[in-house]
């Protein structure tokens, strides 16, 4: 008889996850700690490379998952046991307050990533200075609209605000903050032609397919400002803020003033990463995101046999790749479900 | 020095003219710094071409205009050559020299290129 498959997170690689073991005949359960589906990608007013408009995409893909009959899905729902071996796994999960317990062949974990809280950027006056917003704030600016008040303005994106920090952050690169500030830059100068968009940079990191020619494109077509020195300091001054940095390619001191200060928030992991990974029996890294068998030619396998992992809970990723992460695991899972 | 950014491109002077001359490809720049790299001459500049070109786009003009790259520049074109997007450095120094003249700013530097002092008094005419 064939065995349920669980999936542990109903963001874009858990969703991709799931479909696909659905689409096999595969029965699956669908953990998901909030009361909706989507994960991350809830708060994105719109993709790239391609500026497509990420919510209908995202209903497309949830739609797969809520109109299918093989997913049970579990809202605010999370996983508080697991035993058993690989195709013979026992797992209790807390359903809204309640114990359910369910015997699965394979688990997929998809649990995703968390947007660093930049609190202790005091230089940077996040929470302090009302101007001061994070790139995920800034998404949702752009789908409510708030972004229309800043026609004439000034708009600094400051990079790698938590990343490449071994003091305040963590030492790794987000890696796709670079493209989603060009993003972030260009729904500007879309929205709001007559507003000025500047982007501080320490280098640019454009390591996707289309994604050196989108950053280009901002710089050259749409006149965003790139200027590389990260940005030092930023201070409320009468009703504007002054953002001071160092122009690295020149060596001199700048400054700017700005309407808005947007911080591109390091990647990291889920909160309570680590104390799933006690439960799953996984490895995790350093920081908590989990670690795949074999870095290079086991990247949705996890240190155990029967758990499989996908998307931003092994490392911070763009969508493209959660998604192939997602649909990796499921496949891989299938050997596990008889 | 510590400079201040302005956000309205039409107030910068000096990237107005050098985009007027025909140069209207500056913010392709890549600061890759091959320019600087080969040069025959920077090693006796203040600034690389690519420095140049950073404060053109901030409007950083008495910098510019002081400074002893343009006089120096052989005029070779070797830069545009081998820029992997074709920038015209050569036409750049030349319109910057114009400029500085107009300004009444003379070479600040014992190596200019014979060239310019020959044409001193008849700046238009030098090569495109």
């Amino acid at each position: 008889m064939s065995k349920k498959a669980l999936v542990i997170g109903g963001g874009i690689a858990g969703i991709n996850a799931a479909v696909e073991l659905a689409n096999n005949d595969k029965l699956v359960i669908l953990v998901e700690k909030n009361g909706e589906l989507g994960g991350n990608v809830n708060d994105m007013a719109a993709t790239f490379p391609e500026l497509d408009e990420a919510q209908p995409l995202l209903d497309e893909q949830k739609s797969k998952v809520e109109d299918n009959e093989n997913i049970d899905i579990k809202f605010n729902s999370e996983v508080i046991s697991v035993s058993g071996k690989a195709g013979d796994f026992k797992v209790e999960i807390n359903e809204d307050g309640n114990t359910v317990a369910e015997e699965v062949g394979a688990i997929i974990v998809a649990t995703g990533f968390n947007y660093m809280e930049p609190n202790d950027y005091s230089e940077y006056g996040y929470s302090r200075l009302d101007n001061v917003v994070t790139s995920q704030e800034y998404e949702r600016m752009v789908m409510n609209g708030d972004i229309k008040k800043y026609s004439n303005s000034n708009v600094v994106f400051v990079h790698c605000v938590g990343s490449r920090d071994r003091v305040k952050g963590y030492r790794y690169c987000s890696k796709i903050c670079c493209t989603y500030s060009a993003k972030h830059a260009l729904l500007l100068k879309q929205e709001v032609p007559s507003a000025n968009a500047f982007v501080f940079y320490i280098d640019i990191r454009a390591l996707g397919k289309g994604y050196e020619e989108f950053i280009r494109d901002a710089i050259e077509d749409y006149g965003v400002r790139y200027i590389r020195g990260r940005v030092s300091k930023v201070i409320n001054k009468e009703d504007t803020l002054l953002v001071k940095a160092e122009n690295s390619l020149i060596g001199n001191p700048v400054e700017l003033n700005a309407d808005l200060v947007v911080l591109a928030s390091a990647m990291e992991p889920q909160k309570d990463s680590k104390e799933l990974a006690e439960i799953l029996g996984i490895e995790t890294d350093d920081y908590g995101f989990y670690k795949e068998a074999q870095s290079n030619m086991e990247p949705v396998k996890s240190s155990k046999e029967g758990i499989f992992l996908a998307g931003s809970c092994t490392a911070p990723l763009e969508i493209r790749e959660s998604v192939a992460m997602g649909k990796a695991a499921a496949s891989e899972s299938l050997s596990f479900l008889g | 020095m510590l400079y201040k950014i302005g956000s309205d491109q039409k107030k910068n002077r000096i990237l107005q003219k050098i985009k007027s001359s025909g140069n209207d490809n500056l913010n392709q720049c890549l600061q890759c710094y091959k320019c600087g790299g080969m040069c025959q001459k920077s090693d006796k500049f203040d600034y690389t071409p690519r420095q140049i070109l950073e404060q053109i786009i901030d409007g950083l003009e008495e910098s510019i205009l002081n400074s002893r790259a343009i006089w120096i520049c052989e005029t070779c074109n070797e830069c545009k050559i081998d820029c992997p997007v074709a920038i015209n450095f050569k036409k750049i120094m030349a319109s910057l020299r114009e400029i500085a003249r107009e300004e009444g700013i003379e070479p600040n530097t014992e190596e200019v290129n014979r060239k310019f002092v020959k044409k001193a008094h008849c700046p238009k005419k030098e090569d495109d």
